[in-house]
C-alpha cells in the first residue's frame, strides 16, 4: 500500500549538499512509486512557507532559530505543535529523519513516536568516539535511536559506526547506499547504447593515452582539514615533479585554500595547477570531464558520492582507504592509498601508469556505474524498509531468522511504558533525563490533543498521486501478460503495453 | 508452426506430449535473438535472470515442469484433482492448439514456475557470498543482513593501552607537586610580607641567591651540553642523507655527494655537511691531526630566555695546507667563533662554501661573511654572549621593576581587598591548571640537524658538485628559497617549521619544543602577583614581591624542566625540598605570629623554638598529606584503568602522515 511519508531534516534545498540531494532524489523516486512525500525543514533565507518542487514534492519550511551551519537550535519540545499540525494535515504515517547533526530530525522522531507513528532514521556521516563533541552527539543519537523503528545507513562502515554509537541491534539497521543520477554525469563523448540501431554500429574506439599526452588530475572537494587538503598540498608538488605531463584541476573552496595557493606560488606551479574556486553541483560534471584521474585524498568519508560521480564521468579514481570508501567502487575503477603522503604519490603514479598503458577502460565506467547505483533502486529498497516496519511484510522475512531461530528485532511498541523502558537503558543519568523528556513530550501531546483538536485541523489536498507500483516482495499475481521481456512498461503506473 | 511449449500443454503430464506434437515448421528464430533487434548482451550477462525470458524459452523442446495447473489461455481451468480429466484434456489439447494461431509469447506461468524453482534452488545453495561492498547486488541477502564474520572486524579496543605502574606514576606526578609547592611558597611569602612577619628584602634576597645559584648550574649544564655536542659530531654520518628528494622537487634524485662511498667519514662530512665541522683529511687516517679548527656557528636563533641552541662551535678540521683555500676573515690562525645567524639580531650571513675538487675532492672549506656586524665582538664565545645577554636582561628587568613599583603600589587602590583576593585566587588556579607540565627539555641537537637540512635545501641548486664549486647563500631575504627557519629548526617558530616541512622530504625536524612554557599560566601568575603586590604598603615590598614572583613563576619552571632532564635524583630532592619549604611556610603562616603575640624579642630562644615547632608541625602535616594525595591519586588512576574503553575503527578520521614527519593537526 502506498504510504504518506514525511522527510524531516535541517538540511534541504536551497542549501547544496549531499544530504540535501539524497532527500530530494529519494523523495522524488518514492513519489514515482506512488507514495506521498512531504519534506519538513527549517526556513532558509528567502525560502519560507510551503513550496512545491518538481514532481509534486511538498516542502514545509518551518520558521526556526538557526544556530550553527544551518542547524537549528535543539529545543526538545518547541517543534512539537507545528510538527503535529503538519503531520495531521498531511495524514503522515511514516516519519523519516536524516542526518545525525540535524536537531530537527531528532525532535521529529521523538514527537512522531509520541504520536504513534513509524519512524526511520538515515545516517549520513561517521563520528568518532573520542572528542567531546562526538560524545555529546552520540548521547543525543542514543536518545533518539533507542526508540526508532528502523535505521538506514549509507555504507557498511557507517552501519558499524551507528550500531556502536547508539548501541543498536544490527538487525534494525539497513545499508542502502547513496546513488548518482547517471544521466547528469556522462563522459564527454558518450553515446548511449540504444535498443534499436545503436549497438551494431561500430562504437568509436577510445583513444589511448599516449606516453606524452597530458593527463589531468581533477580534485573537487571542499578544502577542509578532514577532506585531506594537507595531504593534497604535500603530495601535489611531488606528483608534478615525478610526472612532467600531468596537470591538476582543483575545484572547491574552504579554509585550506590559502595554504594551497601559498604552496602553488612557492613552488611556482601556476602553469600546471588550475584553481577553479567553488563550483556548483551541476557544473561538477563539466569540470570532471576535463580530466582523466580523480584524486580524492579525504580523511573520513561515509560514502563518498563524489567518487561515484567521478567514475560515472569516466575518470579513474585514486582515493584514500578510509571510512566507507573501499566499499563504494569496484577495484578496477580505483587505486587505493593509505592516508600518507608517500603512498598517495605512489598510488597516483600507479594510476597514471595504468592509464598510459591502456589497461584501464574508462569509457566503460559510465555504464557500469549506471548499473550499480540508481535512485530508483534506493527508493525501492527504502520502500522495503517501510514495508517492514509497518508490517506489510512479516517480521521473519524482514528481519531474517538468526541462528537460534527466533526473531530478535521486532516491531517497536508505542506504549509509553515500553518507550520509557527503552529510554531508561540509555545511561545512569541520561536514562532518567530521557525518560523525563519522553514523559513531558507525552504530556504536551495530550495537551495539544485537547487544545488543538484533530477535528479543527484542515486536511491538505494531495497532489495527484501516481499509481502505486506493487512489484517487490508482494505476492505476484499470475497474470500471464505481466512483465514480458520486450514489453514497454510505463514506469509511472506499472501498466504495460502489449505489442 | 506451433512451438512445442504451447500454453495448452498440461502441466501435470509428462514431457513426452509436446514432443509427440507434430511440428511441421521448425521453430522460428525468436525475435529477441535477432542481432539487429535487441541487445543480446543482456542475455549473455544474465543468463539465469528469472524475471526475463531466455530466448530459448521460445523453442525449447522440453518445457519446465509445472507443479500445478494454470488457467490456460482458452479459459479452461485444469485442476489436479482429477488426473483422468487432465489426461483427457492432454489428449485433446494438441488438436485444439493446432487450430489456433501460435502465441508469440511463451507461457508466463511456466516461466514463473521456473523462477520459483530457481529461487528455491538458490536459497538452498546460497551461491552468493555476502560481501562488504556496496556496488555489488547482494543477491539473497536483505539490506539489514548483518554478516557475523565481517561485522565490526576492524574494530580495535584500547589499541595503545599502556598499563601504568605505581612508582613511575608517582615520579611523574612530582612535576605537579613541584609546581603546586612553589606556588604555596609564593603565597606564604606573600602572606608573611602582608602580615608584616617577613621582611620583603629578606624574601627577595633569598630568592635572588637561589636564582643565581640555579643560573650557574644551568649555565654549567649548557656548557657541558656544548662540549658533549662537539665530540660526537665527528661521527656524523650522512650516508642516510643521500637519496633525498630535493627541495623544490625538480630534482627527483638528489646528487650523490659522495665521491667514494667507502671513503672516510671525514670525506663524506666534508662534502655534504656544509656547516658542521669538517673532518677532511687528505690521507684519511689522521683525525684532527693538524688541529686547525674552523669554527662554524650555531645557526640558531636564541630567544630572550636563553633558549639558545648550543651551536657546535669548535670542530677540529684537519686540512692540508695546500688545499685550504678559503680564509676565515677574522682569525686566520684558527679558532674562529662566530655567533652569526641570530634572528634576534636580524643578521644576514652568507655561507660560502668552496670545494676544491681537483686534487682533493673531499676537502672543503667554508667561511662565513657576516653582512652586518654584530653588536658584540666576535671573539666572545657564544656562551659568553649568552651570559652577557642574560645579564643585560636581568638588569633590564630589575630596573624596570624598580621604576614600576610605585605605580604598581597604587594600581588597585580603588578596588576592595576582597576582589583582589578573589581575583588572585582565580589567577593562581588558572596558573596551576594551565601550566605546561608535559613539556620536556630537549637538548637542541642543532649540530646533526641543521647541516642535514641545509644539505637538502641546497642540493638541487648545487648543480654538479664534482665539477665546480658552489656557493650556497643562506640569507634571510624573501627572494632566497632558503628560509632561515630551515637552518634553525628550533627557533621557536612552529609555523615556519611547518611550512618548510614539505620541502625537506622524508626528514624529521626536531619539534620546536624548547619554547617558553605555557604563556597563559605564566601570564596569569604574573598578573596575580601584580594585583597582590598592589595591596602591599611600601614600594620596597611591592618591588620585592614582583621580582620574587618573576623568579618563581618565570625562571624557576625553566630550571625545573632542565633539571628533570638532567638528573632524576636532583629532581626528586628538589621536590622534597620544595615540599618541605612549602609545608613549613604554610605551617608558619597559618599559626600565630610569635612577634605579634609576645612582642618582638629579636632572635631569642622562644622565637626560634616557636618557629621550629610550628614549621615542624607544618612539615609533618604537609609531607604526609602530599604523600597521601600523590600515592592515593596514583593508585586511583591505576584502578580506574580498567574502565578505559577506547574504540577505534575505520570511521575515525585518518591522521594524515606527511613525509615531513609532521602529522597534520586539526
Amino acid at each position: 500500500m502506498p504510504y504518506n511519508i514525511a522527510m524531516v531534516c535541517d538540511f534541504f534545498f536551497p542549501q547544496p549538499g549531499g544530504v540535501e540531494s539524497h532527500i530530494y532524489q529519494v523523495s522524488t523516486k518514492l513519489i514515482d512509486r506512488g507514495h506521498k512525500v512531504v519534506v519538513i525543514t527549517h526556513a532558509y533565507k528567502g525560502r519560507t512557507g510551503v513550496h512545491y518542487l518538481t514532481n509534486g514534492l511538498k516542502v514545509y519550511h518551518v520558521p526556526f532559530l538557526v544556530i550553527y551551519r544551518e542547524t537549528t537550535m535543539p529545543t526538545v519540545f518547541s517543534f512539537f505543535p507545528i510538527f503535529r499540525n503538519i503531520i495531521l494535515r498531511e495524514k503522515i504515517e511514516i516519519v523519516h529523519g536524516h542526518g545525525s547533526l540535524s536537531s530537527f530530525c531528532h525532535e521529529a522522531i521523538l514527537h512522531a513516536r509520541t504520536m504513534g507513528l513509524r519512524t526511520v532514521f538515515t545516517d549520513h556521516s561517521l563520528f568518532g568516539f573520542a572528542d567531546a563533541g562526538s560524545i555529546l552527539t552520540n548521547k543525543l543519537l542514543k536518545f533518539t535511536l533507542s526508540d526508532v523503528d528502523h535505521i538506514i545507513c549509507v555504507s557498511h562502515t557507517c552501519k558499524e559506526n551507528t550500531v556502536l554509537r547508539a548501541s543498536l541491534d544490527p538487525l534494525i539497521v539497513s545499508v542502502i547506499p547513496n546513488a548518482v543520477v547517471a544521466e547528469n554525469f556522462q563522459p564527454l563523448s558518450y553515446s548511449p547504447k540504444s535498443h534499436d540501431a545503436g549497438y551494431m554500429k561500430p562504437r568509436p574506439i577510445s583513444r589511448r593515452i599516449g606516453p606524452d599526452d597530458p593527463i589531468v588530475i581533477v580534485v573537487i572537494s571542499r578544502l577542509f582539514y578532514n577532506k585531506g587538503t594537507d595531504l593534497l598540498i604535500a603530495a601535489m608538488p611531488r606528483i608534478l615533479a615525478n610526472h612532467p605531463n600531468v596537470r591538476f584541476l582543483i575545484a572547491g573552496s574552504g579554509p585550506k585554500a590559502i595554504d594551497l595557493e601559498q604552496m602553488i606560488e612557492r613552488r611556482m606551479l601556476q602553469d600546471r595547477v588550475e584553481l577553479l574556486g567553488p563550483v556548483r553541483h551541476e557544473e561538477v560534471r563539466d569540470v570532471m570531464v576535463r580530466g582523466h584521474i580523480y584524486l580524492h585524498p579525504s580523511l573520513t568519508e561515509a560514502f563518498g558520492t563524489v567518487i561515484v560521480e567521478a567514475a560515472s564521468c569516466g575518470l579513474y579514481v585514486v582515493c584514500t582507504r578510509v571510512g566507507g570508501i573501499p566499499e563504494v567502487l569496484p577495484p578496477h575503477m580505483t587505486t587505493f592509498a593509505k592516508p600518507e603522503e608517500d603512498d598517495l604519490v605512489a598510488a597516483t603514479g600507479k594510476a597514471i601508469a595504468a592509464l598510459r598503458s591502456g589497461r584501464v577502460r574508462t569509457e566503460r565506467f559510465h555504464d557500469q556505474v549506471k548499473m550499480m547505483y540508481s535512485w530508483t533502486d534506493v527508493a525501492q529498497r527504502t520502500e522495503r524498509v517501510y514495508d517492514g516496519i509497518t508490517g506489510a511484510i512479516s517480521e521473519e522475512e524482514f528481519y531474517g531468522v538468526q541462528g537460534d531461530g527466533k526473531v530478535r528485532a521486532g516491531v517497536q511498541s508505542y506504549a509509553l511504558i515500553d518507550r520509557l523502558k527503552r529510554y531508561y537503558g540509555c545511561g545512569v543519568w541520561a536514562g532518567k533525563l530521557f525518560c523525563l523528556c519522553a514523559i513531558i513530550d507525552y504530556l504536551i501531546f495530550i495537551f495539544l490533543e485537547l487544545w488543538a483538536t484533530r477535528a479543527n485541523i484542515d486536511l491538505a489536498k494531495d497532489w495527484p498521486r501516481k499509481p502505486f507500483i506493487n512489484d517487490k516482495n508482494k505476492p505476484v499475481d499470475n497474470n500471464p501478460y505481466r512483465l514480458r521481456h520486450g514489453d514497454v512498461m510505463d514506469r509511472r503506473n506499472g501498466s504495460f503495453v502489449v505489442r | 508452426m506451433a512451438p512445442p511449449s504451447s500454453p495448452t500443454e498440461p502441466t501435470s503430464s509428462s514431457t513426452a506430449t509436446p514432443v509427440a506434437t507434430p511440428s511441421p515448421i521448425p521453430p522460428p528464430v525468436p525475435v529477441e535473438t535477432h542481432p539487429n533487434r535487441i541487445r543480446p548482451a543482456i542475455h549473455a550477462q544474465q543468463p539465469s535472470d528469472p524475471t526475463r525470458l531466455a530466448p530459448e524459452d521460445a523453442y525449447r523442446a522440453i518445457s519446465p515442469p509445472r507443479l500445478r495447473p494454470i488457467a490456460s489461455l482458452d479459459g479452461s481451468v485444469v485442476s489436479t484433482s482429477s488426473a483422468a480429466a487432465s489426461a483427457a484434456a492432454a489428449a485433446l489439447r494438441p488438436a485444439v492448439a493446432s487450430l489456433r494461431a501460435p502465441p508469440a509469447i511463451p507461457p508466463v506461468a511456466a516461466r514463473l514456475e521456473q523462477e520459483r524453482r530457481n529461487r528455491a534452488l538458490r536459497r538452498k545453495q546460497k551461491p552468493h557470498i555476502w560481501k562488504k561492498l556496496l556496488w555489488v547486488k547482494q543477491r539473497g541477502y536483505a539490506d539489514n543482513y548483518t554478516d557475523p564474520a565481517t561485522f565490526l572486524d576492524n574494530l580495535q579496543r584500547n589499541p595503545k593501552l599502556r598499563p601504568y605502574d605505581f612508582w613511575p606514576l608517582v615520579a611523574d606526578s612530582m612535576v605537579i607537586v613541584q609546581h603546586v609547592c612553589s606556588m604555596v611558597v609564593f603565597v606564604s611569602a606573600y602572606a608573611g610580607i602582608y602580615q608584616d612577619r617577613l621582611s620583603p628584602v629578606a624574601v627577595v634576597v633569598c630568592g635572588t641567591i637561589a636564582t643565581v645559584i640555579g643560573w650557574i648550574m644551568w649555565d654549567q649544564w649548557k656548557c657541558q651540553e656544548e662540549s658533549e655536542a662537539e665530540t660526537p659530531t665527528a661521527s656524523t654520518n650522512d650516508q642516510d642523507r643521500v637519496g633525498r628528494v630535493g627541495m623544490n622537487g625538480s630534482v627527483p634524485k638528489p646528487l650523490l655527494m659522495h665521491h667514494d662511498d667507502k671513503s672516510s667519514e671525514g670525506s663524506s662530512n666534508g662534502s655534504a655537511v656544509p656547516n658542521a665541522h669538517v673532518n677532511g683529511f687528505a690521507n684519511g687516517s689522521a683525525k684532527k691531526a693538524f688541529g686547525l679548527s674552523l669554527s662554524t656557528s650555531n645557526l640558531a636563533a636564541k630567544d630572550a630566555e636563553n633558549q639558545l641552541l648550543k651551536g657546535q662551535s669548535h670542530h677540529g678540521q684537519s686540512l692540508s695546507k695546500s688545499s685550504f683555500q678559503s680564509i676565515s676573515p677574522i682569525d686566520p690562525l684558527g679558532e674562529h667563533k662566530f655567533s652569526n645567524i641570530d634572528d634576534s639580531f636580524g643578521q644576514t650571513n652568507v655561507l660560502t662554501r668552496v670545494t676544491s675538487n681537483k686534487s682533493h675532492p673531499s676537502i672543503a672549506s667554508y667561511h662565513y661573511v657576516p653582512q652586518s656586524p654584530t653588536t658584540l665582538p666576535p671573539t666572545v664565545s657564544p656562551r659568553n654572549q649568552a651570559r652577557l645577554k642574560t645579564f643585560k636582561s636581568a638588569l633590564l628587568i630589575y630596573f624596570a621593576l624598580l621604576g614600576l613599583s610605585p605605580i604598581l603600589k597604587s594600581l588597585t587602590k580603588s578596588t576592595s581587598s576582597d576582589s583582589i583576593w578573589a581575583l588572585a585566587t582565580w589567577l593562581l588556579i588558572i596558573n596551576i591548571f594551565f601550566f605546561d607540565y608535559g613539556s620536556q627539555y630537549v637538548p637542541s641537537m642543532i649540530s646533526p640537524q641543521a647541516p642535514t637540512l641545509i644539505e637538502d635545501s641546497i642540493s638541487p641548486a648545487i648543480g654538479n658538485l664534482h665539477t665546480k664549486p658552489y656557493h650556497a647563500s643562506l640569507s634571510n631575504t624573501a627572494s632566497s628559497r632558503l628560509h632561515l627557519s630551515t637552518i634553525a629548526p628550533a627557533s621557536a617558530h612552529p609555523n615556519t617549521a611547518n611550512t618548510t616541512t614539505p620541502q625537506t622530504a622524508s626528514r624529521t625536524i626536531l619539534p620546536p619544543n624548547n619554547t617558553y612554557p605555557s604563556s597563559l599560566s605564566t601570564n596569569a601568575a604574573v598578573m596575580a602577583s601584580t594585583v597582590l603586590a598592589s595591596r602591599l604598603p611600601t614600594t620596597t615590598a611591592v618591588f620585592s614581591l614582583t621580582l620574587f614572583s618573576i623568579q618563581i613563576f618565570g625562571l624557576f619552571p625553566l630550571f625545573r624542566r632542565h633539571l628533570r632532564s638532567r638528573s632524576f635524583s636532583l629532581h626528586t630532592s628538589l621536590t622534597f625540598a620544595l615540599v618541605l619549604m612549602a609545608s613549613a611556610g604554610l605551617g608558619l603562616i597559618l599559626s600565630q605570629s610569635y612577634t605579634h603575640t609576645y612582642g618582638d624579642c629579636g632572635f631569642c630562644f622562644a622565637w626560634c623554638a616557636h618557629v621550629v615547632v610550628r614549621s615542624l608541625i607544618g612539615i609533618l602535616v604537609g609531607c604526609f598529606s602530599t604523600a597521601f594525595i600523590t600515592g592515593g591519586c596514583a593508585w586511583w588512576l591505576i584502578s580506574l584503568q580498567r574502565y578505559k574503553n577506547v574504540v577505534i575503527g575505520p570511521w575515525d578520521p585518518a591522521k594524515p602522515v606527511l613525509a615531513g614527519g609532521i602529522r597534520g593537526g586539526g
